[in-house]
This record gives structure tokens, sequence and C-alpha cells, in this order.
């Protein structure tokens, strides 16, 4: 799918609010990080579940549902051979599926993600409200396609998806942020 | 090798060629029918319980269509309705969202549904729960298979339903 190129704008303000996430990324896990591929496209609902490569390859995800001006949803994805060298960086504790793993990982949905829509938020004049994280541990395709089963459910056969990923300079490590955006038009108005 | 099937895509065939394979069934359904006597076989990956009006665009992205639609392409290589049967993997539930957290249990009763209007008994089905699956089908031996992450690989096919290679009608 082509980018969205005819919003250079709007672009330019997302691209930010990525590094934005990113440089709070590095703050949580005490290493520098740098968002690397990053896109704003168009892409189909049978796109989505294969998005991050191999859709049976282990994840841990991390979901914000956002609600107020804007809506839609925000998915860090971590690959599961680096759950347990995050956690061990988080907390001192290499251990998947472990209530305070979870707990580490949610916090980094929420720092990340946080600084990412209040990044938007601010450049727009915005109100987002991001419901608390969830984080599940499986396979990356079954939690993207359940979020293109909510695109085919609002009747959307294309949507937008925000993307980039985390690599880091100091550990082997690299984890994904998406974004779906209820209504992008409401960017586009105010960019 | 195999031959993958993604959302509201469909397969039908022979007993013949690479394994078939739903990647990362979250809230879809995998679906499977097989004619035990011709070894005819459909498969299609369900994403949504109902379809929009009255469009036969993508019929197996929805349960209502998906199974008529799969029943007809199976007679066309030749599969007799009165020896098929069906199963079926998915509809978890693998976040709790408001609007998307009950989908995959819709998704499994519209299934179930078409299934019974259309006469088609349901042999095995592995369904809800919170957790992903992939569903392989092997079309030559008659045998579905459920592996997800971190646990033992499932057989879904009970033995009786297996495809017998001394029974089998030649498709017309």
């Amino acid at each position: 799918m082509p980018p969205i190129a005819e919003h250079e704008e709007l672009i330019r303000i997302i691209q930010a609010a990525l590094t934005n996430a990113s440089t709070a990324f590095s703050a949580l896990i005490e290493t520098a990080c740098r968002p690397t591929g990053s896109a704003v496209v168009m892409r189909s609902v049978g796109e989505l579940p294969n998005l991050l490569g191999d859709m049976a390859n282990p994840v841990t995800g991390i979901l914000l549902t956002v609600h107020e001006d804007l809506s839609g949803f925000l998915l860090v994805m971590v690959p599961g051979e680096f759950v347990g060298p995050l956690a061990e960086r988080l907390i001192g504790i290499d251990c998947v599926d472990c209530d305070l793993v979870d707990s580490a990982l949610g916090e980094v949905g929420n720092v990340v993600g946080s600084a990412f829509l209040n990044s938007l938020a601010d450049s727009f004049g915005l109100t987002v409200l991001p419901t608390p994280p969830q984080v599940v541990h499986d396979m990356a395709g079954a939690l993207l396609s359940t979020l293109a089963v909510y695109q085919a459910m609002e009747g959307h056969d294309e949507f937008p998806v925000i993307q980039t990923g985390f690599v880091s300079e100091g550990i082997a490590f690299e984890a994904y942020l998406l974004w779906l955006p209820g209504e992008l038009q409401v960017l586009e108005g105010r960019a | 090798m195999t031959t993958s099937i993604g959302l509201g895509e469909f397969r039908v065939g022979r007993p013949e060629g690479p394994e078939w394979v739903m990647h990362g069934l979250g809230s879809c359904i995998g679906l499977i029918l097989a004619d035990r006597l011709t070894h005819v076989s459909a498969a299609a990956h369900i994403v949504l319980p109902t379809g929009p009006g009255k469009s036969f665009v993508d019929p197996t992205k929805y349960a209502d269509r998906a199974v008529p639609f799969l029943l007809t392409q199976m007679r066309r290589y030749g599969g007799k309705r009165e020896s098929i049967h069906a199963m079926m993997a998915g509809g978890a539930r693998m976040f709790d969202v408001p609007g998307l957290a009950d989908i995959g249990q819709r998704n499994a009763e519209a299934v179930r549904n078409q299934l019974e209007q259309e006469g088609i008994p349901l042999i095995a089905a592995d369904v809800g729960g919170n957790r992903g699956r992939t569903l392989w089908w092997n079309p030559s031996t008659g045998v579905a298979r459920i592996t997800r992450v971190g646990a033992a690989e499932v057989v879904l096919t009970p033995d009786r339903y297996r495809f017998d290679p001394v029974v089998r009608l030649k498709a017309e």
C-alpha cells in the first residue's frame, strides 16, 4: 500500500510523536532506542495479521484502547525472544507470563503509548483517554487478526496504520508500536 | 511447504498437495468441511458472523455465507453432501475490549447455526478461551491439528473420521 503522502504536515507530527515514544522507551530501559521503519500506510484487513512477519511468531502484545477526541487502538508488541531480556532490564526478573512481569510490561505500554498519544494531543489540542493496558502473550497473527476483525466489523476493508519499530543500540532488543486510529480525519482536518 | 489461507479466504480441493494452514486464529474461525467418501475437502478462514446486506462478495469472510458457499464448491469437485462432516477452531477472546470481546463467541455460534441449517454434522471443535490457535489440515489424510504458543499440538480429527485410503469413491 502506498504511504499517505498527501498530508505532509500530519505525517511530520506523527513522526515526531513516534520519536517521542522512542525517547520514552529509552528512558524506561536506560539505553538508547531509536525508531526504525516508521510509516503511515493504508492496510487491508487481510494484510494486518502479517504486518510483523510470521503470524505464528510468539509475541507479547500490550494493548491500549483510546477514547475521547482521538479513538483507536495502540499496540506495543515485543517479539517473544526479547520479552525475557526486557523484563530482566525492567525489574531484574527474566520470566514470561508472570504477574509481576506482566505488570512491568503493561507499564511499558503505558509509558511508550502515552508518550506517543500525548505528543499528538499536544500538537492538535485534543484530549485522549487511554484505557489501562492489557498484556497478552500469544502468536502475532492472533493479536493482529483480532484488531483486523474490529476494523472489518466497522466496515473498513482498508484503514490507516501508524507503525514503527524500536531498536536498541545498547542491548539486543526490538519492539514495535502500532496505532490504528479510529478516525484519522480528526487529525487531517487540524494538520 | 504449506498452503496458507488468510482472513476471508478459502480453499477447496481433492486429497493431494501440501497441508493447508490458517495461522493465528484469534476471534476468527477456521472451518473445515471434509467428505469422508470422496475425500474432497474445503476450508475457510471466517472473520465475522454475518455479512452486510445481500452482497455475496467475499462469501467465506462471513459465517452466514461460508457454509453454503463451501458446500457448493465441494459439489463441483464431486463432494457428496450426505458424507460431509465439519470441524472448526478459533473464536477466542484475545482482548477485553467492548465490541470485540464477544466476537469470537458470536462467530462460533454463527458457524454452528449454519452447519445445523445445512444438516452438516460438527464432529470436532476447539473454540473459545483466550489463546490464539493455528489450524492445519492435511487434505490427503483427513487429519486436522491445532498448534498454540507454549502448548502441545492437538489432533482435532477423531480417529474414525480420518480418510480411509481403502474407502474412496471416485469423485465425478
